[in-house]
């Protein structure tokens, strides 16, 4: 009886204490498919075997997604997708890596896929845009104008108001309302002072009218009839853009583009480049092992080609990864020269040691209320300063800023991003009271600063491929013309690609080869 | 006559140039397709007159890359170096993406009808040349179901319900187009290229016109200055920004802008251009919805939570400083939907919901029209943005109810959700209304007296 009563005091307290402990199951937020990539070869019988399975994960991850469908759609391939953006899963092989999601950079994914669609033809578009600050598009003013002296420039341009005046019709998802891009129509005045302008103005003038631009010249008399508010008494000359000039929403046109992006099936990947991966041509040798050891390591540097970028996911202590790709994009923006340094590209010799010479500058835009200013003012662009007036709504309220120039552009600090308001009060406002008197009152409202991709060489973009790594294409160092080129540099990309050369617009003399031969291009035509 | 010639060339060449599949719609600027049509032509007349007889026999020469212009080799496309071009090679793999569905076969054809009508409005200039810019807009424009007024003339020339309308048919002079009624048409940004040079013009009207946007009014501003009447009515796609593209028409007096309420700040843009030309009056404009508008969103504006950045979009800031979207400078109604009507894509990647009070959350959602709580979810863009955020919260909170897993009671669907009682709002319009009509009720009440009196 002890032994029974002893046996009995162990086991009640295990048993009574076990209906106090509660359970739950617990839930993973998402299971990632994290499709193993075997290399040709590796591990026979686990290739097999996730080959045989596969069919039954897909039917697994296809249920529960169907599950979390709130709409609950029963076609096959409708299921819903995570997002748009997969923080962890990354392709292993891409047709093309496009480096960089602004609008270089998404345009250029839509016209690839606008020209040739295929499940199988993989657009990637790696881009990092957890930081605002570092983002050129939406911080971008918008203008669009075609008063420029180089003739690409403004085919360029005209190019991007056609796409742009029709972009509901080409830029909407099968029945969807077409996506508005609000455009806000103001001429650009661009203004003459001495005789050496004026003949430029004038070559200019017939330059745009010849690509056919609507562009008006006007004389004094005229500009003080047309704008007796302004202070034109040091004017010899102006040039008025009649139509297809103004500004443009960003933001709006990007959401738009990426949007049907996704639907025509590009891959938007959030991720920081960190390295390219390279391969030796297969026709070359081993140059370490058969060649000169003195020059070993240059020849392998010319003798390799771009075959992936190491793009690094944004989760904590990942590693960065290989997408290989047949094609890179270097549409990075203002860090496009960066980027081509981790290529290699202007830290070697020879071909090498020429970079992309893509730096990211610093501007300032001041958002201003001047209530003594009338609201038709053109959008002012004074030459020798470099300060410009746009609008982007209806109103009295104006974005002021300076573009410096390149000599003043060096000195500066441009790594931190605070907002210099005594060059408002100090260089830009004295310009535009002297214009305008009405802005004498003027009030900054708000202001901000952002990048933006400056060729440092010269006034062009760098659009092309390299000369060593011709799978590279550039499509950098628009500046302020990011909005009104890209989308040709973009379209021009792809008839490259397709078509094998440049059809419409012809964009070779903006590629490498003239950072090489130190010939510069030259655009007086300020924005 | 009227007699339709069928053969078969006429049939195949239609077939063929329209394209038998029905692939996807792909974008083409018709002036490239043109000059490669005229290159085209070109190649094959110098292929003829390479060694052609008296007789009009010709023999093409053996190497027919000799007479074409020299090119550099970066510029020699896949033509010019005799590859197959891109098409050839994968159209048989694009097969298996080919959707015959009716609505796709809508789709494509729509898309290709808009190409069609860029090609179709485009100035022709032997029309200009040969007729003069008056008449040759005319004929473009009645041509295209519009109607159209001469000086000194007082009919109307229009289509009649056969389609024929009766116009001159070789330059007039004294003849000047003075309005324009091209309302309910299809005429976009290219057609309004031929009513450059219309001298006396001085009526348009657009309304009720699919494709009249803010490009086509920069246009109007920039191509008529001695435009004196407009009528925008019912064009939804100009927007409050386009409408700044006639501040160069100074001649301007009146200015219909009726049934536009959906537009976003037109009010305000109205009521600049009215103060920009002196002689302006704008017709139909619903100033008071505007107001009610802008009362909404200084509402919003107003609570202590919400910030704006430096492009003027507001967020509502929580506890822990994180910040959250709930007004916008772009606008962003624009639906991305499937067949059904159903968002294409939402994303079950959830943000953190933000730490404030339930009853403050509430407001400022309500305030937001339904924002806050729509991005919460993903946004998921359908037509109705509250009904598409109801039927994600419910399914949502049904699931987890399965899956044990516990819900924010800001997240949970409407009549779950603990309700608010929401503070009511007086507007300012109203107190206006009130105060005027206690200061001049008065007036009418001794009006009255007056016709009283008469009677």
């Amino acid at each position: 009886m002890r032994k029974i009563v002893l046996l009995s005091q162990i086991v009640r307290p295990a048993l009574s204490s076990a209906r106090f402990v509660h359970t739950s199951t617990p839930l993973s937020w998402q299971k990632f498919e994290n499709e193993r990539h075997f290399e040709p070869g590796e591990d026979v019988m686990k290739r097999v075997w996730h080959g045989l399975s596969y069919d039954f994960r897909r039917w697994k991850r296809r249920f529960q997604e169907a599950r979390k469908d709130a709409f609950k759609r029963r076609h096959p391939i409708a299921h819903m997708k995570h997002g748009t953006l997969d923080n962890e899963v990354f392709p292993y092989r891409a047709e093309i890596v496009i480096i960089g999601g602004g609008l270089s950079g998404s345009s250029t994914a839509f016209w690839l896929k606008e020209r040739f669609r295929d499940e199988d033809f993989k657009v990637v578009v790696v881009e990092n845009n957890d930081v605002f600050t570092k983002s050129s598009t939406m911080l971008s003013t918008g203008g669009i104008t075609q008063q420029f002296s180089i003739p690409e420039f403004v085919d360029m341009s005209l190019f991007t108001t056609e796409f742009l005046r029709h972009a509901g019709e080409h830029l909407r998802i099968l029945d969807s309302e077409q996506p508005d891009i609000n455009f806000f129509p103001t001429g650009y005045l661009r203004l003459a002072k001495t005789d050496e302008e004026v003949e430029m103005m004038r070559s200019a003038w017939k330059v745009q009218i010849e690509r056919g631009a609507k562009v008006q010249l006007l004389s004094k008399d005229e500009l003080t009839k047309r704008y007796p508010y302004m202070n034109v008494d040091d004017v010899l000359l102006a040039s008025l853009g009649v139509e297809n000039e103004g500004t443009i929403d960003t933001w709006q046109l990007l959401s738009a583009i990426r949007e049907k992006n996704i639907t025509l099936g590009v891959q938007y990947v959030k991720g920081e480049v960190e390295g390219f991966q390279f391969e030796r041509h297969r026709a070359s040798s081993e140059v370490h092992a058969f060649g000169d050891d003195a020059t070993a390591d240059e020849n392998k540097l010319r003798a390799q080609r771009i075959s992936g970028v190491l793009v690094r996911p944004q989760m904590n202590d990942a590693s960065a990864r290989p997408i290989r790709a047949h094609l890179i994009v270097n549409a990075a923006g203002p860090w496009a020269g960066q980027v081509a340094k981790m290529a290699g590209i202007g830290k070697g010799t020879g071909l090498l040691a020429v970079p992309v010479p893509i730096q990211p500058r610093k501007r300032d835009v001041f958002v201003i209320f001047a209530p003594d200013v009338p609201s038709d003012l053109p959008f002012i662009i004074d030459p020798s300063t470099g300060v410009f007036c746009r609008q982007t709504d209806s109103g009295q309220t104006f974005l002021v800023g300076r573009t410096p120039s390149k000599e003043e552009d060096a000195k500066r600090d441009h790594s931190n991003l605070d907002v210099d308001y005594d060059d408002f009060y100090q260089k830009i406002w004295p310009v535009l009271v002297d214009r305008v008197p009405g802005f004498q009152t003027a009030k900054v409202k708000s202001a901000w600063s952002g990048y933006q991709d400056i060729n440092t060489f010269d006034d062009a973009p760098v659009i092309g491929e390299h000369p060593l790594y011709t799978n590279l294409h550039m499509m950098c160092g628009f500046g302020e013309r990011g909005v009104m080129h890209s989308m040709a540099a973009a379209r021009a990309y792809a008839e490259r690609i397709f078509d094998g050369a440049y059809i419409n617009v012809n964009l070779r003399k903006f590629d490498m080869r003239r950072i090489v031969k130190m010939d510069p291009i030259t655009e007086p035509c300020r924005l | 006559m009227n007699r339709v010639y069928c053969t078969a060339r006429s049939f195949r060449t239609s077939v063929k140039s329209n394209g038998w599949v029905h692939k996807w719609s792909r974008f083409k600027r018709w002036q490239e397709m043109q000059a490669a049509h005229v290159e085209n032509v070109q190649e094959k007349q110098r292929n003829k007159n390479f060694i052609r007889l008296p007789t009009g026999l010709y023999i093409t020469p053996e190497r027919p890359d000799d007479l074409n212009p020299k090119k550099a080799p970066a510029d020699m496309t896949r033509k010019d170096t005799g590859q197959l071009p891109m098409e050839l090679l994968t159209w048989h793999t694009q097969m298996r993406y080919v959707d015959h569905s009716i609505d796709n076969i809508k789709r494509y054809r729509r898309y290709k009808k808009f190409q069609h009508m860029q090609y179709d409005q485009r100035v022709i200039p032997e029309r200009l040349l040969f007729l003069g810019p008056d008449l040759a807009a005319a004929h473009f424009l009645v041509h295209r179901g519009a109607a159209v007024k001469f000086v000194g003339d007082d009919n109307w020339y229009k289509k009649d319900k056969w389609n024929r309308y009766s116009l001159p048919g070789r330059k007039v002079d004294n003849l000047f187009i003075e309005a324009i009624d091209a309302s309910g048409t299809q005429i976009m940004f290219e057609g309004l290229e031929n009513l450059e040079n219309l001298q006396k013009l001085r009526l348009l009207r657009l309304a009720n016109s699919e494709y009249v946007d803010d490009w086509c009014i920069g246009r109007i501003g920039g191509l008529l200055p001695n435009l004196e009447m407009l009528d925008l009515s019912g064009c939804h796609r100009i927007s409050s920004k386009g409408l700044m593209g006639l501040k160069a028409s100074k001649n301007l007096k009146f200015l219909r802008l009726e049934g536009l309420s959906g537009i976003r700040n037109l009010g305000k843009s109205a009521l600049i251009l009215e103060d920009l030309l002196p002689k302006l009056q704008i017709l139909g404009m619903d100033y008071e919805l505007s107001f009610r508008q802008i009362e909404a969103e200084n509402r919003l504006l107003e609570q202590e939570r919400v910030v704006l950045d430096g492009r003027g979009n507001a967020f509502v800031e929580d506890d822990n400083s994180r910040l959250f979207l709930v007004m916008s400078t772009s606008s962003d109604d624009k639906a991305v939907t499937d067949d059904h009507d159903n968002p294409i894509m939402t994303s079950t990647v959830r943000r953190e919901i933000p730490k404030m009070d339930d009853a403050e959350f509430e407001e400022i959602n309500a305030l937001s029209g339904g924002k806050l709580r729509h991005l919460l979810v993903g946004s998921p863009s359908g037509y109705e943005w509250t009904e598409t955020t109801e039927r994600i919260l419910e399914h949502e909170a049904e699931l987890n109810l399965t899956d044990n897993v516990i819900t924010d009671p800001k997240m949970l669907p409407r009549g779950k959700r603990p309700e608010f009682e929401l503070p009511e709002h007086r507007s300012r319009l109203e107190d206006a209304k009130a105060q005027f009509l206690k200061e001049f009720g008065d007036f009418e009440e001794n009006s009255d007296k007056e016709q009283l009196k008469s009677h």
